[in-house]
């Protein structure tokens, strides 16, 4: 029995290593599997995000390369030349009949405002007369 | 064996642990320490240009004046443009006649200076073209296609208006150095911070896009936004080539300032030049002449004696003065030629008819003590402070040091040297009812994020003269835009003009040139004296402050201020009034355009209807 009890004690001992070394081996084992995993998982992560960026980094040159394009053919020389080629010539208004904002306007009418009453009259002038016309008795009603 | 086993059991872990934590170890190392360790050679480190800030102007829709434009640059390598194979697939490999020839249709450029360009082999990437076609692009990328061809990815400044506001704008070579304007003052603000790559290249130097260990992107430089329209500026420079050539003038310059604020609204300045060839301008088209030039105003200086003597209380508008020189003070004084008759005159027709005698009489009763110090307060002898490179300050002695004569010369503006934007701000304090307020041009600065770092706050630099003078002034002034006055060429209609001209003799040698003069006109539209109906309390609000001059290098037919400056100022004004929608404050003038009686008629037609709408 004394011979017995012993062997079971370093039975013991040695199960006890192995299970010891055997967790640690699996642990590491682990760990560097997780970490090979991850880290592969991270460099195809950088690769997408890498490829964005540079495809977002070829629309944003490409949309600057296509805004000064056309912010170059607007301006006013540019329209100027081009109009010209087309035979046309554009003016501005004469002063009389330009219509500014005012700004302390108080809804009584000012002289100036008569030459925007000017324009529709004439505008009203066809228009109008032609909707109100009342047949046969040839009066225009106001 | 017992104890042999155990030791084993126990040093086995340890060996292991040990040799994982070396191996972690040198990771460590190499992977964020490797800065410490000479690079290996398929390592590289690469700095990223940033994008440099863009100029906007002031308008409604800000648009863009300078801007940086990203562009390839292709150089020719001749060597591997022959000795490479390029085979397209289920092709027969290509001649480089066959590359020559589609390189040059993609960037159009001529074959025979391509072929020319192989023929020299000794010379490796030789510039070839600068382009933003993406077509051609995609073809010389294609290395089925093309091969010995170099790409950089480059970044071109962009003036897109040409030689429009160049002075204002300035100009960036193509190493990205700045020269002039806003590009120069600015230069911190819209340059950025360049970015940084590091990582990893193949064996024939091509970048492993997944090998890069670190990454920095670049700030993009802050955009500038300034006070100037474009529309208005395009006007405005138009207006004065054409003003220059049709009187013969030398160069001529104009600034237009909002009457309240001295926001730069407009600034001119001929001969100008193109931003893109900067180098090769000369200094006379170089020189901005609204701030980097001096010269002597003329008679558009006798505003502020005038001003600066009704303010102090020495006289009123209709103080009477001799115009005899009856002094030996006004010994040689400037006569006051065939437009001034009268022997006795007031201070408000001095300044109508533009009398050097009254006026000069008049700084002589101020003193020069009083006169020195009301024309730094109005601004002269020292920098505006406007956001430009090189801005001159102009040369007003101190009045210690004024010699008798000068006591009745600086007073019509003669002996004293001034820019034109001094002139513009002194009228615009004027037109501000006595407040100068600080110049400025450049609005606010951007930066890439969307935050504003700069927003001008206007700030008054002095105020020189009370409301109530101010006031008076503008109405004296009114005059001189009136057929009665020196500049009836400068009348607009439906707006009432407060102007004044100056015609200033040159200084060649140290002496005034005979026959060459500088033309002046500078106006403030409206006036602010002219009420809109009778019963409004106040009258329309001054809105613009327009300075013109031409200088005249040679003797011209027309080179007085009312007869040539007034002309193109009445056109700069009426351009900026109706860019600006300002409404008119003497709007009969404009409704009298319509004549034959059918105003009348609108306007009986209005009187009639009227009491019925109540």
């Amino acid at each position: 029995m004394k011979r017995n009890r012993r062997v079971t004690r370093r039975m013991s001992v040695m199960a006890t290593g192995s299970m010891y070394i055997g967790a640690v081996m699996l642990t590491l084992f682990v760990m560097v599997i997780v970490n090979h995993l991850a880290a592969s998982s991270c460099t195809q992560l950088k690769k997408t995000i890498g490829d964005r960026r540079r495809e977002l980094d070829a629309l944003e040159n490409e949309r600057l390369r296509e805004q000064a394009r056309w912010d170059g053919m607007t301006t006013p020389q540019r329209l100027d030349a081009a109009l010209l080629r087309h035979g046309m010539k554009m003016r501005d208004p004469d002063p009389a009949r330009q219509i500014v904002r005012l700004s302390r306007a108080t809804g009584q009418p000012i002289r100036c405002q008569a030459s925007v009453e000017i324009a529709r009259a004439r505008a009203a002038s066809v228009t109008s007369q032609t909707a109100r016309y009342d047949g046969g008795r040839g009066a225009i009603r106001r | 064996m017992a104890m042999r086993g155990e030791n084993f059991r126990f040093w086995l872990p340890v060996v292991l642990l040990s040799a994982f934590a070396l191996y972690s170890a040198q990771k460590l190392v190499r992977t964020h320490l490797s800065s410490k360790v000479a690079a290996p050679n398929y390592m590289f480190t690469r700095r990223l240009p940033a994008r440099r800030g863009t100029i906007y102007d002031g308008g409604a829709t800000p648009v863009p004046l300078a801007k940086s434009v990203p562009f390839w640059e292709y150089r020719l390598d001749p060597v591997a443009l022959t000795n490479r194979v390029v085979k397209p697939r289920g092709k027969p490999r290509r001649t480089p006649e066959e590359i020559q020839a589609t390189i040059a249709d993609a960037l159009h450029i001529d074959r025979g200076r391509i072929a020319a360009m192989c023929r020299n082999t000794s010379k490796r990437y030789q510039f070839l073209a600068m382009s933003s076609d993406p077509d051609a692009h995609a073809v010389i990328a294609d290395s089925r296609q093309v091969a010995g061809v170099a790409i950089e990815d480059r970044q071109v400044r962009q003036y897109l208006h040409d030689r429009c506001l160049s002075h204002v704008v300035g100009s960036v070579n193509a190493a990205g150095e700045p020269s002039a304007g806003i590009e120069l003052k600015f230069n911190a603000e819209l340059t950025g911070v360049p970015g940084l790559v590091r990582g990893k290249k193949n064996a024939i130097g091509s970048e492993l896009y997944d090998k890069r260990i670190e990454e920095v992107a670049p700030i993009p430089g802050s955009d500038v936004y300034l006070t100037v329209d474009n529309a208005l500026q395009y006007d405005v420079e138009t207006l004065l080539a054409r003003g220059v050539r049709e009187f013969g003038a030398g160069s001529g310059w104009c600034v237009v300032l909002d009457a309240k604020t001295a926001a730069v609204l407009a600034m001119a300045s001929l001969p100008d030049f193109h931003p893109l060839s900067y180098g090769r301008a000369s200094d006379a088209e170089k020189i901005n002449r609204t701030v980097n030039f001096t010269y002597e105003p003329g008679s558009v200086m006798k505003v502020i004696t005038a001003a600066t003597a009704l303010d102090m209380g020495i006289v009123k508008p209709d103080t009477l003065y001799d115009t005899r020189r009856n002094d030996e003070r006004y010994h040689k004084l400037p006569g006051d030629g065939s437009h001034v008759w009268e022997p006795r005159m007031t201070v408000a027709d001095a300044i109508v008819h533009s009398s050097n005698i009254v006026i000069g009489k008049l700084g002589c009763d101020i003193g020069p003590a009083r006169l020195w110090n009301s024309m730094r307060a109005f601004g002269f002898g020292q920098r505006t402070g406007v956001e430009l490179p090189g801005e001159e300050s102009g040369i007003l002695r101190d009045w210690r040091r004024w010699d008798v004569l000068t006591w009745s010369r600086a007073p019509i503006g003669q002996g004293v040297s001034v820019t034109a934007l001094q002139i513009a701000c002194a009228y615009q304090a004027i037109a501000n009812d006595g407040r100068r307020m600080k110049p400025h041009i450049v609005e606010r600065i951007v930066a890439a994020d969307g935050t504003e770092s700069y927003r001008h706050v206007p700030k008054v630099a002095a105020t020189p003269v009370s409301k109530g003078t101010a006031r008076t002034m503008r109405e004296i002034m009114l005059g001189v835009a009136s057929p009665a006055g020196t500049a009836r060429r400068a009348a607009i209609k439906g707006y009432s003009v407060s102007g004044k001209t100056g015609t200033a003799q040159k200084v060649v040698n140290g002496r005034y040139a005979d026959g060459l003069y500088r033309a002046t006109f500078c106006g403030i539209v409206p006036s602010g004296v002219v009420k809109l109906r009778p019963e409004d309390e106040e009258p329309v609000p001054p809105r613009i402050v327009v300075l013109v001059t031409l200088d005249f290098d040679s003797r011209a037919k027309y080179h007085q201020g009312g007869n040539s400056a007034a002309p193109v100022f009445r056109l700069v004004a009426m351009a900026a009034l109706r860019r600006l929608e300002v409404e008119p404050d003497r709007p009969d003038e404009l409704v009298d355009d319509f004549g034959d009686g059918e105003l009348d008629a609108i306007l009986d037609e209005r009187a009639r209807r009227r009491p019925l709408e109540r």
